[in-house]
């Protein structure tokens, strides 16, 4: 399994979220990933393989067609990611609060 | 479209904003005095390691948490310090060997507010330079990216 730091570089493209977006609604062929964008077909490629890397699309190897599909357990990863980042720092600021009224106590006792 | 791609942009970046009923000066120390810190950002109890934090653009700071998860330590390199308005650091949490894991970035804005402070924390999942390392590494793979393409 890539590693999730290998995900979120991958996402650090806006035309790769869009491919990744674009896939979600259903597998698609590299001509029909590329129509939206006014980017080379071999542009499209380097992203592709990109995303591949990171373990979020799956690329059909038939010469033809070509269809790439969203691996949705890859994305999941790493909006859950999001979660617990979120609880952390909000476990942190609770912290913080408490810290700073207990420090203003003290602060006022000594005046 | 264009709504599920701001979505893939809310995945590698978080937001938070909260009000804290005391002056920016107060609240800004709280976040660059180790002695502080070591109150609120490490671990719970009061018999903690100690946190170090070296406040100045380049210092380096260490975070030794107790999280549910176990015993953590992260830790980075301050990127920009502007007293009482503005912190950023690179945050990256140590893997079980002791090597520096995944490079992320912190950026905290102290506004004042009436008496108290209102503060903007942004988590990304990037630090800016690791993302520019990945764009490098992109352009550098684009040749067999081409012959794979033209070979199909």
């Amino acid at each position: 399994m890539p590693q999730l730091s290998t995900t979120f570089s991958a996402l650090a493209d806006p035309t790769r979220r869009a491919i990744v977006a674009r896939l979600a609604q259903g597998s698609a062929t590299v001509n029909e990933l590329a129509a939206p964008f006014d980017i080379s077909l071999p542009a499209i490629s380097r992203h592709l393989k990109v995303l591949e890397g990171a373990g979020l699309i799956s690329r059909e190897v038939e010469a033809q067609k070509r269809r790439c599909h969203l691996r949705a357990g890859t994305l999941k990863q790493a909006s859950e990611w999001i979660d617990a980042t979120r609880a952390f720092w909000n476990e942190r600021l609770d912290a913080l609060d408490l810290y700073l009224d207990e420090n203003s106590k003290e602060e006022d006792k000594k005046s | 479209m264009s709504d599920t791609v701001a979505q893939q942009d809310e995945i590698q970046e978080l937001t938070l904003e909260r009000e804290f009923a005391h002056p920016v000066e107060a609240v800004f120390n709280a976040w660059t005095d180790a002695k502080a810190l070591s109150q609120w950002m490490g671990p719970e109890g009061v018999n903690a390691p100690e946190a170090e934090f070296d406040a100045r653009e380049g210092g380096a700071y260490v975070f030794p948490m107790i999280t549910p998860n176990g015993k953590m330590t992260v830790r980075g390199t301050i990127l920009e310090l502007v007293a009482n308005k503005k912190l950023r650091y690179t945050w990256a949490w140590d893997n079980d060997d002791g090597s520096a894991g995944h490079r992320m970035e912190v950026s905290l804005d102290f506004h004042a507010s009436g008496p108290g402070t209102r503060l903007v924390l942004r988590h990304t999942k990037f630090s800016s330079a690791e993302a520019r390392e990945h764009h490098t590494q992109g352009w550098n793979g684009s040749f067999d990216c081409l012959a794979l393409y033209l070979a199909a």
